[in-house]
């Protein structure tokens, strides 16, 4: 990340097209499993014993993968106490109110990062129980969010630095995604 | 430690790190700093918390909504409601109504009924004679219905982290949608018979008929969900799961959605799920934490001595007073998933039924969503009508009366609500 801003934002967003790739194809996965759970409980009335643990496992690394994505758009859900960024103008009151929340996500993120190494490894001596699928697999979806996380709030932090020295306002909170 | 966890959750939250990474930082000092659990707790509890079966229904139900707008679903359910209440006197503002609880019956998302109804319905109510503020004020209000006629996002994830039944949520929701959904179309009578507006479209069995036919494919899901729930053949998860079959074979079958945009909307649908559940998962470590502490029993120890826990009427004032402050400020979700442990815990010693807990939760935050600063609706709807949130406020007023009232008949007289789940809830698994 070292490199220069525009390279890294067309790696960015290749490495965010891949993310996103393989987010879809999981949820796909996600439905199916889920759907042949329903059909075989009405249609045979035999469940599948290994379908609900598959896909608790599909929707895990569906759901890190997709708040990764999400630190990248930044849409994550942020407290509006009505005196936002707007309100404060210029200054170094500025950069660290747009620049703190960064710092605080990255230095998380590598935490986040080795814990999440250890745990997966941990599991790596476990399997599941009805559909034999190795833990430690499951649980590396922790560090690649993290990893991605990392990533992903460089790449903003960077942007918005280049948009504060320039004198534009930084890329605007988009809205939230509601609920 | 608990102040570390609290006061750094605090700060962290007001120089506007996310909720969820404020959540996951400030339990990992907190345990840091008390140094006697190993740290491989924070991964190990974001695992725990998204390990959770009925918390799939969340991405399906989601994924249904958006599909439904992106086809233009919206424009059908428009003009059908139009043939069905577009005759009575205020017929948009009933229409605008008619919509939203149709609309709350396919998607559990409010804000995205704000925008699909609202920018159509804003413009068409002006163009009439409806004030603004008025038309403003009334998709907003009537949104608010998407969470809480089944299926609903605020309830899956108060269920799924109160370890209730979602179906028995769900159908909770009905008769307090009907209700609310009722009392604003009164109102609305009200405002057009006032104002003078007239505007009214004749009734016709056949545009009724012609209308029906192009919208029942989506009429069709409320049936799937609803039907399917109260009749006891799906679990939740499992009406929302056939949900997006039923929506796959109908775009298949109409050629509504080529590849290209089934991908970016799955992908548009996975970001946006994500971001309730990343809360999820860092609630787990957070609640995790505020265990550790026991901090649920000392809240409600403290409640009973200042005699809160004497009565269900002022643990529900509490409850309804703290769910009206943090809703205003924040989305639903995470004031969900930071305030359960202790919400339940507080219901728990005092008596109450978890069920009539979460419906009473559930409707406070309703509310959360048209109240600023942060009422998203609002912000949509004043948008999309070029309104001052000042102006749609003094508009919003009777809305506010109406779900308010209908909070308060949850809270006194729950058997309202809680007929049908109770008829129903016998001989339902999850």
């Amino acid at each position: 990340m070292t490199r220069p801003a525009e390279r890294s934002g067309g790696a960015l967003d290749l490495l965010l097209r891949i993310n996103a790739a393989l987010a879809v194809v999981l949820f796909a996965a996600l439905t199916v499993v889920v759907a042949l759970q329903v059909l075989t409980r009405f249609v045979l009335h035999i469940p599948f014993i290994w379908s609900e643990e598959v896909a608790r496992f599909l929707f895990f690394w569906t759901v890190l993968l997709g708040a990764a994505m999400s630190v990248r758009s930044r849409r994550h859900f942020v407290l509006d106490i009505g005196m936002g960024r707007r309100a404060v103008t210029g200054g170094a009151a500025r950069v660290i109110l747009d620049l703190v929340p960064h710092l605080c996500v990255l230095a998380f993120s590598v935490l986040l990062f080795v814990l999440g190494i250890d745990y997966a490894r941990a599991g790596l001596l476990r399997t599941a129980t009805n559909s034999n699928v190795d833990m430690g697999l499951v649980f590396a979806a922790v560090p690649v969010f993290a990893a991605l996380t990392f990533v992903y709030t460089v790449g903003n932090l960077l942007a918005d630095v280049r948009g504060l020295r320039s004198g534009r306002p930084p890329a605007d909170q988009p809205a939230p995604g509601g609920e | 430690m608990i102040w570390l966890l609290l006061g750094s959750f605090a700060i962290l939250v007001l120089v506007r790190v996310p909720i969820a990474f404020a959540m996951l930082i400030s339990a990992t000092i907190a345990i840091a700093a008390q140094g006697d659990v190993a740290m491989t707790i924070v991964p190990q509890r974001i695992w725990v918390g998204l390990n959770n079966f009925p918390l799939l229904a969340v991405p399906f139900f989601l994924f249904v909504g958006q599909a439904m707008n992106e086809t233009g679903v919206s424009v059908k359910l428009i003009d059908f409601a139009r043939a069905g209440v577009g005759w009575l006197r205020g017929g948009l503002a009933h229409v605008n109504v008619t919509v939203s609880m149709i609309f709350a019956g396919i998607s559990g998302v409010s804000s995205a009924d704000t925008l699909g109804v609202g920018s159509v319905m804003i413009p068409a109510m002006r163009r009439e004679g409806y004030s603004a503020p008025f038309a403003v004020g009334i998709t907003a209000a009537s949104s608010t219905l998407g969470n809480i006629i089944p299926p609903s996002l605020m309830m899956i994830i108060y269920a799924a982290t109160a370890g209730l039944s979602v179906g028995a949520m769900f159908l909770a929701g009905i008769v307090p949608g009907i209700l609310i959904g009722g009392g604003q179309m009164v109102w609305a009578w009200r405002v057009a018979f006032r104002g003078g507006i007239t505007e009214t479209a004749s009734f016709s069995p056949r545009r009724l008929l012609a209308t029906t036919r192009s919208a029942w494919p989506a009429l069709f899901i409320p049936l799937i969900v609803i039907g399917g729930i109260l009749a006891g053949v799906f679990t939740a998860t499992e009406a929302s799961v056939v949900a997006v079959l039923y929506v796959l074979l109908l775009s298949a079958l109409t050629r509504s959605l080529g590849p290209r945009r089934l991908f970016r909307l799955t992908e548009d649908s996975i970001g946006l799920f994500s971001l309730s559940l990343l809360c999820v998962a860092a609630a787990s470590l957070w609640g995790w934490v505020l265990a550790y502490y026991s901090v649920p029993q000392s809240i409600v120890t403290w409640l009973g001595d200042v005699g809160v826990l004497s009565s269900p009427l002022r643990i529900f004032a509490a409850v309804i007073v703290i769910f009206l402050v943090l809703g205003s400020f924040m989305d639903a979700i995470p004031a969900i998933i930071i305030m359960q442990p202790i919400v339940g815990e507080v219901a728990t010693a005092g008596g109450i039924d978890p069920y009539h807990m979460g419906i009473v939760v559930v409707l406070t935050l309703a509310i959360g969503l048209i109240t600023p600063p942060y009422g998203l609706c609002l912000l949509i709807a004043a948008d999309l009508g070029e309104t001052s949130i000042g102006a749609a406020l003094r508009a919003l007023a009777p809305f506010y009366l109406i779900s308010l009232a209908v909070v308060l008949i949850a809270v006194l007289v729950p058997g309202v609500i809680l007929w049908i789940p109770d008829a129903v809830i016998s001989g339902q698994p999850r």
